[in-house]
């Protein structure tokens, strides 16, 4: 599978032959921020592709805040299921940290019995990534050991150059799309990788800092005073979780939606509510604020480390943005 | 492509009243045979209420109807009764419920070969009983010792069984509470352990009750010399999807539903916030 | 497959965070926080962050409901508006405008409140409309206005971070309005001190440089404390003071006597304490006060209003930026009903009634002769109904069956009345009890604007289709008004009435839609040129000279006694909202807190004999609940505490009818009561 490079001009002309047989979520900007939107003929020349992720992760996609998994009618007793597919659709402007937190989620919802709902996205949304031009403040991929730029787990990426953009397809469906285009792009050379790589080794110059090593070690170092001073800070607004591109929590509830129709819902929770854990009989193994930020740290860095091997956190800064409490995941890991 | 969150229907064939809160449901599988070890759970979903974990009580040789026994719960927070267990409790036989697993991982039974001590507190004894059925029936361990507390006689599930198994194990039972006729011992659990001298050489304990009967019952264990590798608890932390995707009943490196809910002691004696 | 992401604002407090609703095949699925809101930043509380749950509960009101024989029955909207316009047409008619009252909705638009009044106004010819304000701010529309001639907050909430010393009094920040906690800790990492008085020890006061616990109601005394020791110090800001200020001799008389022993005596905060919180406070070079129900709901809710506008200027804490009073508004919009007039005795922009050129100006402008004297507030009006001398009241999205004191006295009236019509997103309490049900659309579902609590106009938009049948505030109440034969109610959009109110209302003159788009809106705007105004009394107070009024400290209304030994203080908790009707249909927040409960001391419990979780029986001379007891430390001895979002066990209950003679707001919280075990209450 070759790379090609997509001349700037070019760019609206591959998303319309693009456009018209998937439907492709891209960036704009709207009302002071760059939010994931369904791209139509008119809103292409809008996608913003530059500068730096988006404030909300790719996680809803795949795992949307509210999911309806089935319905019921309760009299006579009948179970129904959504049969329909999800259409195929090309997301645009995908960093690598996303694709590393889906390469992660991958791990634990893709495990025997393999989520179904999460599957099923995932087989037809097809992810066309960029490299990051720019790191905000608050991301520290980086000294997680995420490269800024992706390297593996997209359909393509685009890594912007003088004049256009190098494309590199990652998988069958990534050469398939190439395909489609293919009048309006030229065959890669070395002459579009080595800027790329010139690139890609200044944007890790700009990640300040030391490269975070032996989270676990670190987490596990911090005593109980530790946590109960960072307890006086968190809110319990849940927004860490929701907008973390690992948390994958769900709670489920069946909910009467007519007389006799019922609907099995699910939706994001957080490890930090109270009653997260708590048993109908009203046991509670984590009664306190600080044993629950407890969890979340340990479950990021720590106990998914055991079970997968790797930590469970990609450096994107998101929990440090939505955080009222001002708590910041990296004063937390470092010394 | 599987959905596993999709439940099957079950058929309540048989309502059995263990106790004044305890309800032993027998359940004809409409799917067909269901294959499961002892100390396995399922997700039963009582349509128009919700969905719950409940333990399989009944023998893995019965793989047609199997039985779960139910507790109806009070929910001290809420002052409200549990959703499900309080609809469960309002069907008859005839009533359709829905059915998913068996998930978990089940009793080590390959290990029972030599002595083999249970320990049980009130519904604890629900999972248990399915691990006694199992092992009398496959015959391979050399013997096996029941002990069973309640909080008072009338809390006693399965007495009917009791009674059966008194003539082929050692079984010894005893009330935190005597109420007018009781006759037999009075303490907590690990009281009966003076009555009936524990050494070493008995080779595995399962232990399953509340968590601070559990926490005791261990720790007497570990006093009688059993190791702990040779000690299962039976971890209960509140589960909901049942295959270790929705996070609940995460604990340390483990889900209780995926990797428990039976462990051995050494797995989990280091993790803080065990008991 | 359709996806949509609509920018709007949140429905619950008075923040006003922006969120984005994602709308998935016309369904609400869920809400993102908006990064580039100037106020919320990218962050939202954990009610944010599910506001779109609510939306879509099976139990929306979907059709218009009359009752018959005791029960609900569905109708038509013809129906119902033409029974709602005959009724209240043959009730004006009877017996005259005023025996027909209006409760206009804090979570309702800028537009529809303008709409309600002017119906009320216009169509039905009386001024007795009023909405919840009365119940929270009511003291600090009357106290700001006397002092500074304006009642709104001073300063932009942004400008928090930048403080130097942040005073948080009577609010608990953190579950309350959690976005302005994020500022205030903000400015405590920048360095700033933060001294937090209040009678609970509220999550806040954890990370406090000072936390003074006062009793319940002594607000006017440890303020008129701090002055007395600032004034002591020679700290007040002499230029500030003379330039800017009138009375203050006036004052420096009053606080003379509020020594710091004195003040101990009475409050119990330990006079080292005061001292060093005061002297803190005087230091600072740009200090800001927080303040909210704690300062408000009190018989002496305006003095203590007025005390904390006292110690503000006597500082020189007003007109710069990051200083300033922060009266923390609670609905989503109450600003805005207060803006547009939802109240007794003015029009739009706080112009008065009584004011022959205002009322001029409106007749004008409707065509229709307007009625001269202020009329009823909340209560007065459930006090007339309950004499019979009100007959109908007119409720949209208000609960007072369980929002308002002594909820059995407000069942009494509306149980009088003759006619009582609810318009409402859920069958609530109130709406139990009415004799037509008239289902509205929530803020998902219409266009508009909302004022938040620091004067910022912002747009909410349309996400979804109404529910069922239900309509948008403002065009049912045009339907109504052209049923009942008026002129001026033929709107087409939301855009079209914020130009009638931006011609009328000074304060709003330069607001309008397109101008929205690009953001939100600062009032006083007065022209289409004019960027809104960050902060207030730059150069002068709204009234010229910033007012001094010494204020004596005077006890709460009803004091604990031998047989209600406990002081009950009410308030609210993070997870849920008021009376419930949208976080008890949320899932997370539900499960979070599933019921009510009593704050009480474990000093208190273990003389009680009561544990933890314990089901206990609360009383006081108005009522009795049967609610668990969370014993901690939070409060202290003597002093209890229950949320009052539960119905089944409603603080309002308990709580008493004793107003603030000026500002007419009720005592909530401080009332006697006390606690027995059930079975005591049982055997005894």
């Amino acid at each position: 599978m070759k790379a090609v490079f997509i001349p700037k001009e070019n760019f609206p002309k591959v998303l319309e032959r693009w456009l018209s047989s998937y439907e492709i979520l891209g960036p704009v900007e709207r009302y002071g921020e760059i939010v994931l939107q369904p791209l139509t003929k008119e809103s292409l020349k809008d996608v913003r592709l530059g500068e730096n992720r988006a404030s909300i992760s790719i996680k809803p996609l795949f795992l949307p805040q509210t999911e309806c998994m089935f319905v019921y009618k309760s009299e006579p007793l009948k179970v129904e299921i959504d049969s329909s597919k999800p259409v195929p659709t090309l997301v645009l402007g995908v960093r690598a940290c996303d694709l590393k937190a889906i390469e992660l989620l991958d791990k634990v919802l893709l495990e025997e019995p393999a989520d179904f709902y999460y599957l099923e996205k995932r087989k037809n949304t097809f992810l066309i990534s960029v490299d990051c031009e720019e790191p905000l403040d608050v991301c520290f991929c980086a000294l997680v050991g995420v490269n800024p730029y992706p390297e593996r787990g997209f359909t393509i990426n685009l890594s912007k150059l003088e004049g256009g953009y190098l494309a590199e397809p990652g998988d069958e469906k990534g050469a398939e799309l190439f395909e489609q285009v293919k009048e309006f792009t030229i065959e890669a050379t070395p002459e579009h990788f080595s800027p790329r790589e010139e690139r890609r080794r200044a944007l890790l110059e700009k990640f300040k800092g030391e490269r975070l090593k032996e989270l676990e070690k670190k987490i596990l170092s911090r005593d109980e005073r530790y946590w109960e001073e960072l307890s006086k800070r968190c809110i319990q607004c849940g927004g860490c979780a929701f907008v973390c591109p690992t948390c994958y929590c769900f709670y489920v509830i069946d909910k009467r939606m007519s007389p006799e129709d019922w609907l099995r819902e699910r939706g994001w929770d957080s490890c930090l509510f109270e009653a997260y854990q708590r048993m109908t009989s009203g046991e509670n193994p984590r009664k306190t604020l600080a044993s629950r930020l407890v969890q979340r740290f340990n479950h990021k860095c720590v106990y998914f480390k055991e079970q997968y091997g790797e930590y469970m956190c990609v450096g994107c800064g998101r929990c440090i943005e939505v955080c009222p409490g001002r708590i910041d995941i990296r004063e937390i890991l470092e010394e | 492509m599987r959905n596993p969150y999709i439940p099957s229907m079950a058929e309540i064939v048989n309502i059995e009243d263990e106790t004044p809160t305890i309800k032993t449901f027998a359940l004809k599988l409409k799917d067909g045979p269901m294959d499961f070890k002892p100390g396995q759970f399922i997700e039963l979903t009582v349509f128009g209420a919700g969905e719950a974990p409940f333990a399989i009580s009944s023998s893995p040789f019965e793989k047609e109807i199997i039985q779960v026994s139910v507790m109806q719960t009070f929910n001290p927070v809420s002052l409200r009764k549990g959703r499900v267990t309080s609809a469960l409790f309002t069907k008859k036989p005839g009533d359709l419920v829905g059915i998913r697993g068996p998930y978990g991982n089940g009793y080590p039974i390959e290990k029972c070969i030599g002595d083999v001590t249970i320990v049980g507190g009130g519904i604890g004894a629900s999972t248990l009983r399915s691990l006694i059925l199992y092992l009398m029936r496959e015959g391979k361990c050399r013997k096996i010792t029941f002990f069973y507390g309640a909080r008072t006689p009338a809390d006693l599930v399965f007495k009917k069984d009791l009674e059966e198994w008194k003539k082929l194990i050692d079984v010894h039972v005893t009330v935190d509470n005597p109420q007018d006729g009781w006759t037999g011992h009075v303490g907590v659990v690990t009281t009966l352990f003076d009555k009936v001298p524990l050494d070493f050489s008995r080779d595995i304990a399962f232990v399953c009750g509340p968590p601070i009967m559990i926490k005791f019952t261990v720790k007497k264990l570990l006093e009688c010399g059993f190791t702990s590798d040779k000690i299962f608890v039976s971890l209960e932390r509140f589960m909901q999807c049942g295959i270790g995707k929705c996070g609940h009943c995460n604990i340390g490196k483990y889900f209780v539903c995926k990797d428990g809910p039976i462990f051995s002691y050494e797995q989990i004696k280091d993790i803080p916030e065990i008991f | 497959m359709s996806r949509k992401a609509v920018p709007t604002v949140c429905p619950y407090c008075g923040v006003g965070c922006g969120i984005w609703l994602q709308v998935e095949n016309g369904r609400l699925i869920g809400v993102t926080p908006r990064s580039s809101h100037e106020i919320s930043r990218g962050m939202l509380c954990v009610k944010g962050w599910t506001s779109h749950e609510f939306v879509m509960s099976a139990e929306r009101l979907t059709k218009p409901l009359i009752k018959r024989n005791g029960k609900f029955e569905e109708i038509s909207w013809d129906e119902a508006l033409k029974i709602v316009a005959g009724k209240l047409k043959e009730y004006k008619e009877t017996y005259g405008p005023e025996a027909i009252g209006i409760l206009s909705s804090a979570k309702c638009t800028n537009e529809e409140n303008y709409l309600v009044m002017k119906f009320a106004r216009a169509v039905l010819g009386t001024n007795n409309i009023d909405h919840c304000a009365r119940l929270c701010h009511a003291s600090t529309v009357v106290g700001l206005m006397k002092t500074f001639g304006s009642g709104a907050a001073t300063n932009s909430v942004n400008e928090l971070e930048n403080s130097d010393c942040i005073l948080v009094t009577g609010s608990n920040t953190t579950e309350e309005h959690p976005i302005i906690a994020h500022y205030i800790i903000k400015a405590k990492d920048k360095g700033a001190k933060l001294i937090v008085v209040d009678p609970r020890f509220i999550p806040l006061a954890q990370i406090a440089d000072f936390y003074l616990r006062q009793k319940p109601g002594t607000d006017v005394a440890w303020l008129n404390g701090f002055m007395n020791v600032i004034l002591e110090e020679g700290l007040e800001d002499k230029r500030f003071i003379q330039e800017r200020t009138e009375g203050f001799e006036e004052l420096e008389r009053t606080v003379r006597k509020y020594t710091p022993e004195y003040v101990e005596k009475i409050t119990g905060i330990p006079k080292e304490s005061l001292i060093a919180a005061a002297k803190t406070f005087a230091l600072a070079e740009r200090a800001a006060i927080v303040y909210a129900m704690g300062i408000t709901q009190h018989t002496t809710g305006v003095d203590n209003v007025i005390s904390i506008a006292n110690l503000a200027m006597l500082t020189g804490n007003i007109g710069r930026e990051s200083t300033g009073v922060f009266p923390l508004r609670g609905q989503s919009n109450v600003q805005g009903a207060c803006d547009m007039g939802a109240l007794p005795d003015f029009y739009s922009g706080y112009q008065r009634v009584e004011d022959p050129d205002v009322r001029a100006k409106f007749e004008r402008a409707w065509g229709v002769n307007l009625p001269p004297t202020p009329g009823l507030t909340v209560l007065e009006m459930m006090d007339k109904a309950l004499e019979g001398k009100l007959k109908a009241i007119y409720i949209i999205g208000e609960n007072p069956m369980l929002s308002d004191p002594d909820i059995s006295h407000t069942e009494k009236a509306l149980k009088n009345l003759e006619f009582l019509v609810v318009q409402d997103i859920f069958l609530t309490e109130t709406a139990q009890l009415a004799d037509i049900v008239l289902p509205a659309t929530s803020f998902a579902e219409k266009d508009g604007t909302i004022t938040n609590t620091d004067r910022l106009v912002q747009r909410i938009r349309k996400a979804i289709e109404p529910i069922g049948e239900s309509k948008p505030d403002w065009q049912i109440l045009c339907e109504l008004a052209k049923e009942m034969g008026a002129q001026g109610f033929d709107y087409t959009s939301p855009a079209e009435i914020m130009e009638e109110i931006a011609s009328l209302t000074p304060i709003y003159g330069g607001i309008d839609y397109e101008r929205l788009e690009k953001g939100g809106l600062r009032w006083p705007c007065p022209s289409k040129e004019h960027p809104g105004t960050p902060y207030l009394h730059k150069e002068k107070f709204t009234r010229g000279k910033g007012k001094f009024i010494g204020v004596e400290f005077k006890e709460p209304a009803e004091l604990p006694n031998e047989e209600y030994p406990f002081t009950l203080t009410t308030g609210r908790i993070g997870f849920h909202y008021h009376t419930g009707t949208m976080t008890r249909r949320t899932t997370l927040l539900d499960r979070e807190v599933p019921t009510g409960y009593v704050e009480i001391n474990p000093a208190d419990a273990k003389k009680l004999n009561i544990r933890d979780g314990e089901v206990v029986v609360v009383s006081s001379p108005r009522g009795e609940i049967k609610v668990k007891a969370f014993v901690t430390e939070r409060v202290t001895e003597g002093v209890i505490f229950i949320p009052f979002h539960f119905s089944e066990c409603p603080a309002n209950c308990l709580t008493n009818l004793a107003l603030d003679p000026l500002a007419k707001i009720p005592e909530f919280k401080a009332c006697a009561a006390k606690v027995e075990k059930v079975s005591i209450k049982k055997g005894g």
